[in-house]
């Protein structure tokens, strides 16, 4: 049976984070039940039984758990039986927003309001940030999903350092949709475009120690940098690396503060055909006057990871070093 | 080895026979020790100062089958060839190349001090290493920027945002 249109509406401002839903509804449970109990497995969820009682939604859930398990051959199969089944509902934006974010070509032109939402939002991806907003903008109080508008209205106006009209969109956004992790990030690029950066790292820190998502953690940290909150940085680190990356920053850290052992002891560390760290070892043997290390470093870094200019320079130079040094 | 250097210099301060000589030289060759290259160095100054320029010449054709780098304590010895013989020796870009493997300023120096008076082949070899240095030069400034750069913590695109899969 087919929900009524309005819970079809609310359900997708869920889904998008732009809107609260009771927590007492048969739908609330069985969204949980889908990400706890069946770890967004939509297989297991509906061979249980467990299924929604809309065809459209299963196969929104459908969608999205293959969407979040980077099935992306499937997410697409899915995605294009949406748009041709369901030419009318609301969800299309939903499925439309994540095909666009995996780079899905899919026909979204059956309506105005979604030919523009989406197109909009595919610029936005595209950092065409000025043509998004031109776009969005022509639907702007006219269309059924306002919410949608002023999102992606928002989100480029952040990218367009257009502060005082983001605040306005945000504050607006926010009666509607309430505080929640979605709006606490925007806050915190509107923050971080207007310079604010104190208050940017307090909801970085926040959302890092509430959820725990990985560019959370590398965002603090590069937010204490930023700040030249060397110290602060160095104790969020040290003693609690959790990512590769971290290892890699925290290496840069001690190689510009010339602690050349501990540097090149956290450089070892992180796998060297992701970051230049045959690079940053050659830079650190130059420093310690070890030429032929340093060569060979450079030309590692060029076998593992490629030509580069820096790299090339590095090279001819020891070479015409050790004729010319003299 | 005595007996051949002996001969060797016998061959320089009385009459020269070629014959003997391109078989003296083809035996020092073989046990290039310091006292064969301080002699062969001396050798070839002292026929080039008699004008003996084709025994000068079987001699830096011995001097060029030695590995460069044995030349190296013989250095001084090698820039008194080139200073005393610059504008009229065409051999003397043998000598700059050995020279120029270890001492590579000076070469440069001495060849910009000589431009007025150096021949073709002369003149490409200052121009190459003249290019060469300046490659360097220029390298040395760009490697400080690598350093800069590389060090600086890079100023990201940020975007706490992101879409939010529950």
């Amino acid at each position: 049976m087919k929900k009524s249109s309005i819970n079809d509406e609310v359900i997708l401002y869920y889904l998008l984070g732009l809107g609260k839903i009771s927590k007492k509804s048969k739908f609330y449970k069985k969204h949980i039940a889908f990400i706890d109990k069946y770890d967004f497995s939509y297989k297991d969820f509906n061979l249980t039984g467990n299924g929604f009682d809309s065809d459209e939604l299963n196969m929104v859930y459908e969608f999205l758990s293959c969407f979040k398990k980077g099935k992306n051959d499937r997410s697409y199969i899915v995605a294009e039986q949406f748009f041709q089944k369901y030419v009318s509902s609301d969800y299309r934006i939903l499925i439309g927003i994540y095909s666009l974010r995996l780079g899905f070509e899919i026909d979204y032109s059956e309506n105005l309001d979604e030919e523009i939402i989406l197109n909009s939002y595919k610029l936005y991806l595209q950092k065409q940030y000025s043509k998004s907003y031109k776009k969005i903008s022509e639907i702007h109080f006219l269309s059924k999903y306002e919410r949608i508008v002023d999102f992606i209205m928002l989100l480029s106006s952040i990218q367009l350092n257009q502060i005082e009209e983001s605040w306005s969109i945000y504050h607006s956004l926010q009666k509607k949709v309430g505080e929640n992790e979605l709006m606490n990030r925007i806050k915190a690029d509107i923050y971080y475009k207007s310079g604010k950066l104190n208050k940017c790292k307090s909801i970085v820190n926040k959302l890092y120690k509430n959820n725990y998502r990985k560019n959370d953690r590398t965002n603090f940290a590069h937010l204490c940098l930023l700040q030249k909150s060397y110290n602060e940085y160095y104790h969020f680190l040290k003693d609690n690396i959790k990512l590769e990356e971290e290892y890699f920053f925290l290496a840069k850290f001690y190689h510009r503060k010339g602690l050349l052992d501990k540097a090149y002891e956290m450089y070892q560390k992180c796998d060297q055909s992701k970051y230049p760290v045959n690079k940053m070892l050659g830079l650190i043997e130059y420093q310690l006057g070890n030429m032929k290390e340093s060569y060979n470093h450079f030309i590692k870094e060029d076998q593992l990871r490629g030509y580069s200019q820096d790299n090339d320079k590095m090279i001819r130079y020891i070479k015409l070093e050790h004729r010319w040094k003299k | 080895m005595e007996k051949i250097i002996y001969s060797f210099e016998m061959q320089i301060n009385k009459n020269v026979d070629r014959n003997v000589l391109k078989r003296l030289l083809s035996i020092m060759i073989k046990n290039p020790d310091n006292d064969v290259i301080d002699h062969l160095l001396w050798g070839y100054s002292s026929f080039y100062d008699m004008s003996l320029f084709q025994e000068a010449r079987l001699v830096l054709a011995a001097i060029l089958k030695i590995k460069p780098k044995l030349y190296i304590p013989f250095l001084k010895e090698l820039k008194k060839i080139v200073k005393k013989t610059y504008s009229k020796n065409p051999d003397v870009i043998f000598f700059l190349k050995i020279i120029y493997l270890y001492e590579p300023l000076w070469v440069l120096r001495s060849l910009e001090k000589s431009k007025g008076i150096l021949d073709n082949k002369l003149i490409n070899f200052f121009n190459d290493i003249k290019s060469e240095y300046e490659q360097y030069n220029n390298l040395s400034n760009e490697i400080d920027d690598i350093f800069t750069g590389l060090l600086q913590y890079e100023e990201r695109e940020y975007s706490f945002f992101d879409m939010i899969l529950f």
